[in-house]
């Protein structure tokens, strides 16, 4: 049974080398909004943590890969590990500090963070060139050099696939266990030899570790960034995604990365309403699967 | 014999409130201890001492002579002292069987969270079994894949029981386990902490109102009333003595007067 699914997959990912270059544009954004949903759902998700800084590190990521891209012309993937390891490094040095604060105060302080990591991005023009963006060089790969989507793909979906396995892998580790307990119930957690801070410190690394790797696939499919992208649209957006999908899983989360990726590519003509339809869908989601689109169908975690 | 758990001038305030006022309590390993008291006695407040979840004001608190003070709360479970909770505490949304390896947390290596290589999964089977065999020992087999949330509620109290036991406890703290149980439930966990008590090293202090379990399974009883403790002694003793008797239902010229 799995043997097929894999199957059918592998089917489906190998379909897309065929088709037009904008599909294979979508289906590369996906790949990329995959690892940053999953990684934010780390720590909310998994840990239940009301953290809202992954923008930020996600930002760490792009600006770090495509710098050592830009100007010393590294090659794929030293630039992108660059980047995971900086962002990962912000994290884990947020953490420290915004751990002695809980829920709203937690949400409120690291959403401080990511709108002064946003300001530096608009800011800091010798680095970023600011409001104007930063124009990215074609990815090198050795000698090769990636000039479309097409020679994006299977490199983004190599990355993807190994982001996807190492999120299972931590799921069913002992440290995914200890952040469900984390989540459900401190007192628990801490009465079961759980080191609750330690635990919320590491979920805070490893989430901002995927927003980085997230962040170094961007230049391997877009020639230029803007510091907008890491605003409160691009976090409301991931967010419906994890909450849409399934807190906690894998799979919902997979899902509800396809069904609202896809939306402003479904709704070209209608830009305008897209913040509508998220917030509609969040509070639906909200109201009638609480476990999102995955928890219809799962049983519970063994 | 000597004290497996040593209190010794325990201070607990609550502003201006003494909660604990000069504990000394000593519980001796391979007993069955229970702590009683009315209401607002600071029985619930010792046990979290023990476990570490309040800061005393005063006193020392020593488990097999180190002092536990000195430990953070979550270092107690692997120092070998399990505990359940009153209200309880549970996940909900996950398995009966993932809520006892998450006690066994003290106990698991758990190897690299990123790759699954052969140890972590062989510990992990292992982990499995053992948790199915405590599932097993309070009569939950068969609810392993069930979500604790939906379990009864006198089913989750023994899947606390479970959770536990699972960091292999030398002292097992238990916080009212017969609270909303049924009579029957009641006999049933009798019969399963004296079991517990005669086959494996654990010993127990249990803090209980049910005076049938009470009475049934410690060996000796511990009376708390303001913080203080008015007697201690075998079920019997503390059976005779008035100021038990007083403690809990007032004295007879109040009730009249």
């Amino acid at each position: 049974m799995r043997a097929v699914w894999i199957a059918l997959a592998l089917a489906a990912a190998g379909l897309v080398f065929w088709m037009p270059l904008y599909v294979l544009y979508v289906a590369n954004l996906l790949l990329m909004y995959a690892v940053l949903a999953l990684g934010l759902d780390i720590l909310v998700g998994l840990a239940g943590q009301f953290a809202f800084a992954h923008m930020a590190f996600f930002g760490i990521g792009v600006y770090t890969t495509g710098l050592l891209g830009n100007r010393l012309g590294v090659s794929f993937p030293l630039p992108m590990l660059a980047g995971a390891a900086l962002a990962a490094i912000v994290a884990l040095l947020i953490a420290i500090p915004a751990l002695r604060l809980r829920q709203v105060y937690l949400a409120l302080t690291t959403f401080a963070f990511a709108a002064a990591a946003q300001w530096v991005f608009h800011s800091w023009d010798a680095v970023t060139e600011g409001s104007n963006g930063l124009r990215l060089a074609a990815t090198r790969v050795l000698a090769w050099r990636i000039v479309d989507d097409r020679d994006a793909y299977p490199l983004l979906l190599v990355v993807a696939l190994a982001m996807v396995l190492l999120r299972l892998s931590l799921q069913s580790s002992k440290l995914g266990r200890s952040m469900r307990a984390l989540h459900q119930s401190e007192p628990l957690a801490l009465a079961s030899g759980i080191d609750a801070r330690r635990v919320k410190i590491v979920a805070f690394g490893i989430s901002g570790l995927f927003a980085g790797i997230a962040g170094g696939m961007l230049p391997l499919f877009n020639s230029y960034v803007h510091p907008d992208t890491f605003g409160l649209e691009g976090l409301v957006a991931i967010l419906t995604m994890i909450v849409v999908g399934g807190l906690g899983s894998t799979f919902g989360v997979l899902i509800g990365v396809a069904l609202i990726g896809l939306l402003p590519e479904v709704m070209r003509d209608l830009q305008v309403l897209r913040e509508v339809v998220y917030g509609g869908l969040l509070i639906l989601t909200v109201m009638f699967l609480p476990q999102g689109v995955a928890g219809a169908w799962r049983p519970a975690r063994a | 014999m000597t004290a497996l758990l040593e209190i010794t001038g325990l201070e607990v305030r609550f502003g201006g409130v003494r909660a604990i006022a000069g504990l000394d309590l000593a519980v001796e390993a391979g007993t069955i201890h229970a702590l009683i008291g009315p209401n607002g006695a600071g029985k619930s407040t010792a046990l979290n001492c023990i476990s570490r979840f309040y800061d005393p004001d005063g006193g020392e608190i020593r488990f097999e002579g180190q002092s536990l003070l000195r430990r953070p709360p979550h270092a107690v479970a692997g120092l070998g002292i399990g505990r359940t909770f009153q209200n309880l505490e549970l996940c909900a949304q996950s398995s009966a069987l993932e809520n006892v390896l998450i006690g066994m947390s003290p106990k698991l290596d758990g190897g690299n969270p990123f790759w699954p290589g052969r140890r972590r999964r062989a510990e992990d089977r292992r982990a499995r079994e053992t948790g199915m065999a405590l599932l097993e020992r309070v009569g939950l087999a068969g609810k392993a894949d069930t979500p604790a949330g939906q379990l009864a509620f006198g089913q989750q109290k023994l899947l606390d029981l479970a959770r536990a036991l699972a960091c292999e406890p030398r002292l097992l703290l238990l916080d009212e386990p017969a609270a909303g149980l049924r009579l029957r439930e009641v006999r049933a966990l009798d019969d399963l902490l004296v079991q517990l008590a005669a086959s494996s090293a654990v010993t127990i202090l249990l803090v209980e109102h049910v005076m049938a379990l009470v009475m049934s399974v410690a060996q000796r009883v511990t009376v708390l009333n303001f913080g203080q403790k008015i007697a201690e002694g075998t079920p019997e003793e503390i059976r005779r003595q008035a100021c038990v008797v007083e403690a809990y239902l007032g004295r007879v010229t109040d009730a009249v007067g």
